[in-house]
């Protein structure tokens, strides 16, 4: 008894730990908006989130506190509890000095540290044709931001990360990415998920142009033709 | 949650059946173009792979046919089956200059997730033939509509900047305007018509 006793207090005091560090962290709009009658921290808020294998849950409820055990930044669970949309990076912070579509404007690892790159590319709406960053951004609405984390973060095992062709150098990976809705007060409002949208990366790993690879074909939203919905670039935590 | 081929091939399951079989066959188109090897017809329509190749040289010959009963038994084995009909080889490494024909079937065979995953409307490949010189014709079946729409591809210049271009055929296939569209009698007892690439013809 008392040893549950004794888990029940940690438990508690963990819980009012977290809420007094974001009441001590909070900025002071959040701190002013900490009460029954402010505006803002009790109206609902919308936003998307990556999938990152943390299990954030789809198919119950969880507090918005939680988010900050899913990689979300506190700050962001903070400004989404005052019932403000979160900074989201928008463009690429990376600049690039455009010249060529075969130029590489960003190379980073997947998530079993194997070398991605992404070159310029380009996309002529008129033909429909084009590869890369450009096709990527014009067509379909995402970003370098969104392809990173589709390979960093794809689906767990195999199924994240599928090899399209019987040499080992073209692959698919796949992420989701969750639409949520939030109500309630503050950080403790109670959110859920309500859309998932999957996204699919393609990548060229073979060295064809002087020994790079081609890189990122292209990344689209499945089932979507054309341009993504913003929420899926505007996830809060890539 | 994530979409599925139709019938997935069976060492890749994120890849449709024939998508090894076209990547091989470009190794082979691209090995021996210079042989007077053309893979003049894949057709993929009853669900087995029925390929045909001429060499040329020996014009009006109707060509040979094989049943590929492995799609994926590798490029070796496919090899030795067109071998058997005539000279071909396989291209010397994994990237020799690149001719039309044999980089559009290695780019339709590396990305059949643009058949099933890309699209909001079910589209498969049912056939890819080539005339041999200046063009390729992609059938591609509107599932839903139960129509095919060929959609003509010039092969002059085709390489490394379209990379893309499954993307951009299956597209077209469900986008192209309905004037766009000319009559093309049928495929497997499927309305057909042609269709040119956005900004083409």
């Amino acid at each position: 008894m008392r040893k549950v006793n004794a888990r029940r207090y940690a438990v508690a005091s963990a819980a009012l730990g977290l809420a007094a560090g974001l009441f001590a962290a909070a900025p002071a709009s959040a701190a002013a908006a900490a009460t029954p009658s402010a505006q803002g921290s009790s109206g609902d808020v919308e936003f998307s989130v990556f999938d990152n294998g943390s299990g954030i849950p789809r198919n119950s409820s969880f507090r918005l506190a939680d988010l900050g055990r899913h990689g979300v930044p506190e700050s962001a669970v903070k400004q989404l509890g005052a019932g403000k949309a979160p900074r989201t990076a928008g463009a690429d912070a990376e600049s690039h000095v455009m010249s060529g579509p075969d130029d590489l404007v960003g190379q980073w690892k997947d998530r079993d540290g194997w070398t991605v790159y992404l070159r310029r590319g380009y996309y002529d709406p008129a033909r429909d044709r084009g590869f890369g960053l450009t096709k990527i951004e014009q067509k379909h609405n995402l970003t370098m931001k969104a392809v990173r984390a589709t390979t960093q973060y794809p689906r767990p095992g195999a199924a994240g990360k599928q090899q399209m062709n019987g040499r080992p150098n073209t692959y698919n990976y796949f992420t989701d990415v969750l639409h949520v809705k939030c109500s309630g007060w503050w950080i403790f409002k109670t959110c859920r998920v309500d859309k998932v949208q999957a996204v699919r990366a393609g990548v060229d790993f073979g060295a064809q142009i002087p020994m790079l690879p081609k890189g990122v074909i292209t990344a689209y939203c499945e089932g979507v033709q054309g341009r993504c919905p913003d929420w899926v670039k505007n996830a809060i935590n890539i | 949650m994530s979409r599925r081929p139709v019938r997935p091939a069976r060492t890749l399951p994120a890849a449709e059946w024939w998508a090894p079989l076209l990547v091989d066959l470009g190794a082979v188109q691209y090995g021996s173009t210079d042989l007077g090897l053309c893979v003049r017809d894949v057709d993929l329509t009853t669900g087995r792979a029925r390929v045909t190749v001429q060499w040329s040289g020996t014009p009006g010959t109707p060509g040979t046919e094989l049943l590929l009963a492995d799609p994926e038994a590798g490029r070796d084995v496919l090899l030795r089956e067109i071998a058997a009909a005539g000279p071909a080889r396989l291209a010397a490494d994994e990237f020799p200059p690149l001719t039309g024909h044999a980089w559009l079937l290695d780019e339709l065979g590396r990305r059949s997730d643009a058949w099933y995953a890309y699209l909001a409307e079910p589209v498969d490949l049912l056939r890819v033939v080539t005339d041999g010189h200046g063009t390729t014709d992609v059938a591609v079946q509107r599932t839903a509509r139960g129509d095919v729409v060929v959609v003509h591809v010039p092969l002059a210049g085709l390489g490394d900047d379209d990379v893309g271009l499954a993307y951009t055929i299956a597209e077209r296939a469900v986008t192209v305007p309905p004037h766009d569209l000319r009559p093309a009698g049928t495929v497997q007892g499927r309305p057909a018509f042609t269709a040119h690439l956005p900004g083409e013809g």
